[in-house]
């Protein structure tokens, strides 16, 4: 399963608890009034729960992710073996990428610079889906670090608004071979 | 309102009435055709319509002026229910009013005419470097940032009158904050502040701390325009303009916030009064809203770490105050409430789920590590159209049904607003389906043209934003059907 479709199921199953809570009280309201003080005390009761649920979840979801985070600072720590370095020049409307024959298995450090105006270098693989990204910035080299798991044909496409023919900034086969 | 002060003469009703009346009117007229601007985007992508260069300009103006004009309505929309409790001031109303309007306009003349394409991020230095194919001039480019800048400083004036007037009502900031309320020197009652000033009062403070950055980066974007041997760090250009972008967008639903405050008590028939918990929940806003913007830039890897480490603690903190105070508050007013499910509340309600769902899509994506899949995706329209369209959109709407027969003395009609209701709601959440699972399949935002094989999502999209659309204009004829057919009435009252 890739990263975007878990976090579309976690997104789906909350967006869907939500709505349910928020019909279902919504529904409430077609009934007999009753007063104020009388649901208070039990919805503040609820609320310390529901506060207490999400500290936990925002905690433990800070403690999972954020040894995750893509920085070369932390990524060139949990890398091993020989690197490979990749040099990658962005400009309007064109990625230089050397080498672009890459070994699977292996990893890489890309060199991302931009020659005129920011662009975003989106690795694509072969079901279109995004394995990794980073910023091609102009007066600033960015450092990815990624290993391929799979051979084949990757692209590479922009992801930041650079101009008049941003959608077609495409470098169509990154070779990654298994060797 | 909880505060009853009576603070104006019959003169300044009026004033107070005709300032509103133009706010809302433009606004409401700037809203409809900027969705619909936004439509054809969605058309293109699916159909194909415009061309490159007319598609980053629409984008462009889409973006930037739903992003002004939302603001600037939802503010305007605030001020008149706040303008009982509070001695706004009906003048520096109408010249933020004047700022907008040809701020807006610069805005319509630099993308329809320039065709200025950077989208409403103009990162730096995008709109000096168009490429060598360009899209287009300086002039354009230059007339973009000084419409934008119009804008801003027009809501930094809002921001100082709204602080002056509770400063002169209340005696000082922190009893507008209820500083008072939480150290235990007063209770809540009518000499204290209320929930909507709170959050009014959050508001102001993040519309001044924005147009400072917000200033200094159009100044150097205009230097670098005008001189390009003049440079600066793009990094810096970045950090400033996320710090006001993110500001100015976060705020509009903290107005939204006082609006449901203010308006959904009298509909449910229950008191929403401040306490030590709202107090805390509005002082926390305050301090991770500034800091949250870093999540934007979570793909700059320059970006020292710790700021990206602080990024994500501040945007995980920021969501606890609405979703734990302000959402479950409102849900919890309108449970076993008896409520008459009028135009309003039904408008107000949805926003708040709007609001929680939005919030939690963007909470997803405010993780570096799942950043990395989501970023620059559909995903990310996906999430603010669902707090900005689904939310910020609606409290107006709903602010709207319950304003209009205020200001003019005349309804809106309720069956159509009921009525519009539906495909407006469930539309927008159809639209904004559409681009979660476009993201979830790695689609790019802000393409001029849909990856092959991936254009049936856009149609889809299309389609749903047409039924949107639909809904839209109905209120829009209704709303125009009274504004026009009765003006202001000598019921005009401001304030609810």
């Amino acid at each position: 399963m890739t990263p975007q479709l878990s976090a579309g199921i976690v997104f789906a199953v909350g967006a869907g608890l939500l709505a349910a809570v928020f019909l279902f009280v919504a529904l409430t309201g077609r009934r007999p009034a009753v007063p104020f003080d009388e649901v208070t005390g039990t919805g503040y009761r609820v609320r310390r729960m529901w506060f207490g649920v999400l500290v936990v979840v925002a905690l433990g979801t800070l403690a999972a992710t954020l040894p995750h985070v893509p920085y070369p600072g932390v990524r060139s720590g949990r890398t091993t073996g020989t690197q490979m370095d990749v040099t990658v020049v962005a400009s309007q409307w064109s990625w230089d990428i050397t080498p672009s024959k890459l070994p699977a298995g292996r990893p890489i450090r890309f060199r991302v610079t931009s020659k005129d105006v920011n662009h975003d270098f989106g690795i694509f693989d072969s079901d279109d889906h995004i394995v990794g990204m980073v910023q091609a910035m102009p007066g600033f080299t960015n450092v990815l670090y990624l290993t391929f798991d799979q051979a084949g044909t990757y692209q590479i496409r922009c992801l930041e608004l650079c101009g008049l023919f941003h959608h077609a900034m495409v470098f169509p086969n990154l070779e990654v071979v298994r060797g | 309102m909880a505060i009853a002060a009576e603070t104006q003469t019959g003169g300044r009703d009026r004033a107070v009435a005709r300032v509103t009346f133009l706010w809302l009117a433009t606004g409401g007229a700037l809203l409809v055709v900027l969705a619909l601007a936004g439509l054809m985007l969605r058309i293109t992508q699916g159909f194909g319509l415009l061309s490159a260069r007319w598609f980053y300009a629409f984008l462009t103006l889409h973006g930037t002026g739903m992003v002004g004009v939302a603001l600037t309505t939802i503010a305007a929309a605030y001020w008149y229910v706040m303008s009982r409790a509070l001695p706004l001031s009906p003048k520096v109303m109408f010249v933020a009013y004047l700022l907008t309007l040809v701020g807006a306009l610069l805005i319509v003349a630099a993308t329809l005419i320039g065709r200025f394409g950077t989208g409403w991020t103009f990162l730096y230095p995008l709109p000096s470097t168009p490429g060598p194919v360009p899209g287009w001039s300086g002039w354009a480019a230059a007339v973009f940032l000084v419409g934008l800048a119009l804008v801003v400083v027009a809501f930094a004036l809002w921001s100082l009158d709204f602080l002056r007037a509770g400063i002169v009502r209340f005696g000082g900031l922190g009893r507008m904050l209820g500083l008072d309320i939480l150290s235990g020197k007063r209770s809540p009652g009518p000499d204290t502040t209320d929930p909507s000033i709170i959050a009014g009062t959050v508001v102001a403070i993040g519309g001044v701390a924005a147009a400072v950055p917000g200033a200094v980066i159009v100044g150097l974007e205009l230097a670098n325009l005008a001189a390009p041997s003049f440079t600066f760090s793009a990094l810096l250009a970045k950090n400033l303009i996320f710090f006001a972008g993110h500001m100015l967008v976060n705020v509009q639903i903290y107005l939204g916030a006082g609006l449901v405050y203010a308006i959904l008590p009298e509909y449910a028939r229950r008191p929403w009064k401040a306490s030590r918990v709202l107090v805390i929940a509005w002082l926390v806003t305050a301090l991770f809203v500034m800091l949250a913007f870093f999540h934007h830039l979570y793909q700059d890897f320059a970006q020292p770490t710790a700021l990206q480490v602080v990024g994500n603690v501040a945007s995980f903190g920021v969501g606890f105050p609405p979703i734990v105070v302000t959402i479950f508050g409102g849900v919890l007013l309108v449970f076993r409430s008896g409520i008459r499910w009028t135009a309003a509340p039904i408008f107000l309600y949805a926003g708040l789920a709007g609001w929680a769902i939005g919030g939690f899509a963007a909470e997803i994506d405010a993780s570096p590590g799942v950043n990395q899949y989501l970023h620059n995706t559909l995903w990310v329209p996906a999430h603010f159209h669902t707090y900005m369209a689904l939310g910020v959109v609606l409290f107006i709407l709903g602010a709207v049904y319950h304003v209009v027969p205020r200001l003019t003395g005349k309804g809106l009609s309720e069956p159509l607003g009921r009525a519009a209701a539906w495909p407006i709601i469930l539309g927008g959440w159809g639209l904004v389906a559409a681009w979660y699972a476009s993201g979830v399949d790695s689609l790019p935002r802000r393409y001029a043209i849909s990856l092959p094989g991936f254009q049936y999502m856009a149609k889809i999209g299309s389609v749903f934003a047409a039924i949107v659309a639909v809904g839209v204009l109905v209120v829009f004829w209704d709303f125009a059907r009274v504004l026009t057919g009765r003006g202001l009435g000598a019921r005009a009252t401001p304030g609810s």
